[in-house]
C-alpha cells in the first residue's frame, strides 16, 4: 500500500517537472529537432518501393480502354459460334440418346441441302421461305404505316391517349397465340389471319416504343423552337418528328423481332405452306433435324434484317 | 452615366406576381410584386440566390410563363407568348442535335419576317407602282368607299402613305444573316459539324449566334456560361461584350457569378428568395469597352465587395443551405 502511494507521488513530481519544462521555448526547440530527426530517419524510397514495383502490386500492364476493333468482335463471336456446333455434335456424336431429340449439325445440314438445293424435294424450303418473309413483310409493314400516326396522335392528344392506352397496355401482355383460335374463327385461315397476327404483335410493341421516344422530347428545343416564332404545327415536322426518329428506328428494329417471333403462331391458324408451318409439321412426327433447319433459318433471317437495320439507323442518325 | 430617364423603355414589369401551386405541396411565391423598367441597350444582370425567381422573370420575359397576375410588356405591347422580338439563350444550349452548327443558326431564322413595301404591277404601263394603304369607310349613303391613306412627310408635304407587308426572308437572305453570325462567333469552319461533336463553350457560341441572328432587340440569357469552365467563361464575355458594344441590344442577363454580373453590366438587378423581390438595382458606373482587366479597377471591386455581401448576408438569412 505504503509503496504504491509512494509511487504515485514520485511519478506526480517527475510530471510537474516535465510540464514545467514543455512551455520553455528551450524544450520545444529541442523537442522539433527530435521530430526533425525522426523524419530525416525515415526512408522514403521504402515506402515508395512496393507501389513502383510492378511484380509486387500485379500492375504489368496499363490498363486498355480503348474499343475492340470490329474484325475482332465478330471473329470472336464466329468462333464462339464454331465451338458451340462443335460441342453440339461432339455430344450427339458420343451420346445417341441426345441425338434423339438435340439431332445433329451434320444432320441439319443434310437437311438443308435436301429441302434446298436437290431437285427431287422441289427445292420446297423456298417455297417456305418465301411465304413466311411475305407474311412478315406485309404484317411488318401495316404496323409501321400505323404505329407511327397512332404513337404520336397519342403523344400529342390527351383524350386519344386515355381511351387506347388501356387496351395497348393490356394486349401487350397477351402472347399472340392465346388468340390464335378465335382469329381463325374470326378470319379463316387464309393469308388474311396471318398479317392480322403478326401486324397485331408488331403494332403493340412499335407504338408503345415511337410514343415512348415522342414524350421524351427535350422541352427546351420545344421552347427554343417556340421563341423562333414557330407555331404548334412547325414543331411537329420540325422537332417532334426528327427527335424521335430514332426511337422510330429503334422500334422497327424491335418489330422486326416480334414479327419473326410471332410468325410461328400466326401460321399455327393454318395452312401447308411457310417455315412455322413447316418447323411445326416437322416437329409433330419427331423429325427434329429438319425442325432445327427451320428455326435456324428463321434465326439467320432475323439477324440478317436486324443488321440492315442497324446499318440504316447508323446511315440516318449518325448526329447520335 | 448616361440619363435613363430620357431613353426609352424597352421592357416594362408591371407588379408581377407568379405562384406555383404544385400538387400536395404549398404553393410557392416565385415572384412577389416585381417592378422593373428596362431601356434600351442597357445590360441587365440579375443575381441572387437560387429559388429567387430569376430565371421564372426571364421566362415570364420571354413568353415561356404567365405572370400569376400583373402584367409585363415589351415595347409598350403586353407579352402574349414567345416570339422572335426576344432572342433566349438557355443554359443547356437548346441546340437541335440532328441539325449541324449551319443548319442551327439558319433554323433560328425561318420564321423571321420583316416589312416590305408592296408593288403591283400597272397593265397599262408594264411598270411596278407602289400600293398605298386604304381605309374602307361607310359613307352618308351607306355605301362602303375605299379612301388612300395620307401622310406627312419631312417636308411637310402631304403624301400617300406606302403599303407594307410581312415577308419572310428567302432563303439566300437566311444564308447570309447566318454566315455573318456564325463568322462572329469564328464558328466558320465547324459548319458542318453535328453539335456532339463541339465542345461546351463551341455549343454556347453557336447559340448566342442563333440568339443574334434574330436580330432582335431583346436578348435574354439565362445563366449561359453556367456550364463552362473558368477560361472558356471568361473568354466568352469578352466576346459578348465585344459584340454587345458593336451590335447594341437590351441584354437582360441570369448569372451566379457576381464578377460575371459587374463586368458585363450596366445595372445589376439584385433579387431575393422566397418570395422573390427586387432587393437592390446598383447602376455601374464603369467605362466601356470593358475587357478581364477591367476586374482590377478599384471601382470594380468595389461593385463586386457591395454585391457579394448583399448577396451572401441573403444566402446566410436563407438557413437552408
Amino acid at each position: 500500500m505504503e509503496k504504491k502511494e509512494k509511487k504515485e507521488k514520485k511519478s506526480f513530481k517527475e510530471f510537474k517537472a516535465k510540464a514545467k519544462d514543455a512551455l520553455t521555448p528551450k524544450f520545444i526547440k529541442k523537442r522539433e529537432e527530435k521530430f526533425a530527426e525522426e523524419v530525416a530517419a525515415v526512408d522514403l524510397s521504402r515506402l515508395d518501393a512496393p507501389y513502383n514495383d510492378p511484380k509486387k502490386t500485379g500492375n504489368t500492364k496499363v490498363r486498355d480502354f480503348s474499343p475492340w476493333e470490329r474484325w475482332k468482335v465478330f471473329l470472336v463471336g464466329f468462333i464462339a459460334v464454331v465451338v458451340f456446333f462443335f460441342v453440339w455434335w461432339l455430344a450427339t456424336y458420343l451420346n445417341s440418346e441426345l441425338k434423339s431429340f438435340l439431332s445433329n449439325p451434320v444432320d441439319i445440314f443434310n437437311a438443308l441441302i435436301d429441302f434446298g438445293f436437290k431437285p427431287d424435294r422441289e427445292y420446297i424450303l423456298w417455297t417456305h421461305i418465301g411465304y413466311s418473309l411475305s407474311r412478315v413483310l406485309v404484317g411488318y409493314a401495316i404496323a409501321l404505316v400505323t404505329s407511327i400516326p397512332i404513337a404520336f396522335l397519342m403523344a400529342w392528344y390527351k383524350p386519344f391517349r386515355a381511351v387506347l392506352d388501356p387496351f395497348i397496355q393490356f394486349l401487350r401482355c397477351i402472347p399472340p397465340l392465346a388468340y390464335v383460335p378465335i382469329i381463325v374463327v374470326a378470319l379463316g385461315t387464309g393469308e388474311s389471319s396471318k398479317y392480322f397476327i403478326i401486324w397485331l404483335a408488331c403494332f403493340l410493341t412499335m407504338t408503345v416504343t415511337i410514343y415512348q421516344g415522342i414524350r421524351n422530347v427535350d422541352m427546351t428545343l420545344i421552347k427554343a423552337s417556340y421563341t423562333f416564332g414557330a407555331r404548334d404545327k412547325n414543331l411537329f415536322i420540325d422537332v417532334v418528328v426528327p427527335s424521335s426518329f430514332p426511337f422510330i428506328l429503334t422500334a422497327m428494329r424491335l418489330g422486326v423481332g416480334v414479327a419473326l417471333t410471332t410468325l410461328i403462331a400466326a401460321e399455327l391458324t393454318g395452312g401447308r405452306f411457310g417455315l412455322g408451318a413447316f418447323v411445326n409439321s416437322m416437329g409433330n412426327v419427331t423429325r427434329f433435324a429438319e425442325a432445327f433447319m427451320g428455326i435456324i433459318i428463321l434465326g439467320a433471317i432475323g439477324i440478317i434484317f436486324d443488321k440492315l437495320l442497324l446499318l440504316l439507323e447508323r446511315r440516318l442518325t449518325r448526329w447520335k | 452615366m448616361e440619363n435613363l430617364e430620357n431613353k426609352k423603355t424597352i421592357i416594362k414589369i408591371d407588379h408581377v406576381r407568379k405562384v406555383y401551386t404544385p400538387e400536395n405541396r404549398p404553393e410557392v411565391v416565385a415572384l412577389k410584386d416585381v417592378e422593373l423598367e428596362i431601356k434600351e441597350n442597357e445590360f441587365i444582370c440579375v443575381v441572387g440566390p437560387s429559388g429567387c425567381g430569376k430565371t421564372t422573370l426571364l421566362n415570364i420575359i420571354a413568353g415561356l410563363e404567365k405572370p400569376t397576375s400583373g402584367k409585363a410588356y415589351v415595347k409598350g405591347r403586353e407579352i402574349q407568348g414567345p416570339g422572335p422580338d426576344r432572342g433566349v439563350i438557355f443554359q443547356q444550349y437548346a441546340l437541335f442535335p440532328w441539325l449541324t452548327v449551319k443548319k442551327n443558326i439558319l433554323y433560328g431564322t425561318k420564321f423571321l419576317r420583316h416589312l416590305e413595301p408592296v408593288f403591283k404591277k400597272n397593265k397599262e404601263t408594264g411598270e411596278m407602282e407602289p400600293v398605298y394603304e386604304t381605309t374602307t369607310k361607310v359613307d352618308e349613303n351607306g355605301k362602303k368607299v375605299t379612301e388612300v391613306v395620307y401622310e406627312t412627310d419631312k417636308d411637310g408635304n402631304k403624301v400617300p402613305k406606302q403599303a407594307y407587308k410581312l415577308v419572310k426572308y428567302s432563303k439566300a437572305e437566311r444564308e447570309a444573316i447566318t454566315n455573318k453570325y456564325m463568322h462572329m462567333v469564328r464558328l466558320d469552319q465547324f459548319a458542318h459539324s453535328y453539335p456532339k461533336e463541339l465542345s461546351g463553350g463551341m455549343k454556347q457560341r453557336v447559340a448566342i449566334a442563333r440568339g443574334y441572328a434574330l436580330n432582335s432587340d431583346v436578348l435574354l440569357l439565362d445563366e449561359p456560361f453556367g456550364a463552362l469552365d473558368a477560361q472558356t467563361r471568361s473568354q466568352l464575355q469578352e466576346d459578348l461584350l465585344k459584340t454587345w458594344e458593336t451590335e447594341k441590344k437590351t441584354c437582360f442577363f441570369i448569372t451566379h457569378d457576381v464578377d460575371e454580373a459587374v463586368l458585363l453590366s450596366t445595372r445589376v438587378i439584385i433579387m431575393s428568395a422566397r418570395p422573390g423581390v427586387v432587393k437592390e438595382i446598383i447602376n455601374i458606373d464603369l467605362p466601356f469597352p470593358r475587357s478581364q482587366a477591367t476586374k482590377l479597377d478599384p471601382k470594380f471591386i468595389e461593385y463586386r465587395n457591395h454585391i457579394w455581401e448583399v448577396v451572401y448576408k441573403m444566402y446566410l438569412d436563407q438557413g437552408d443551405h
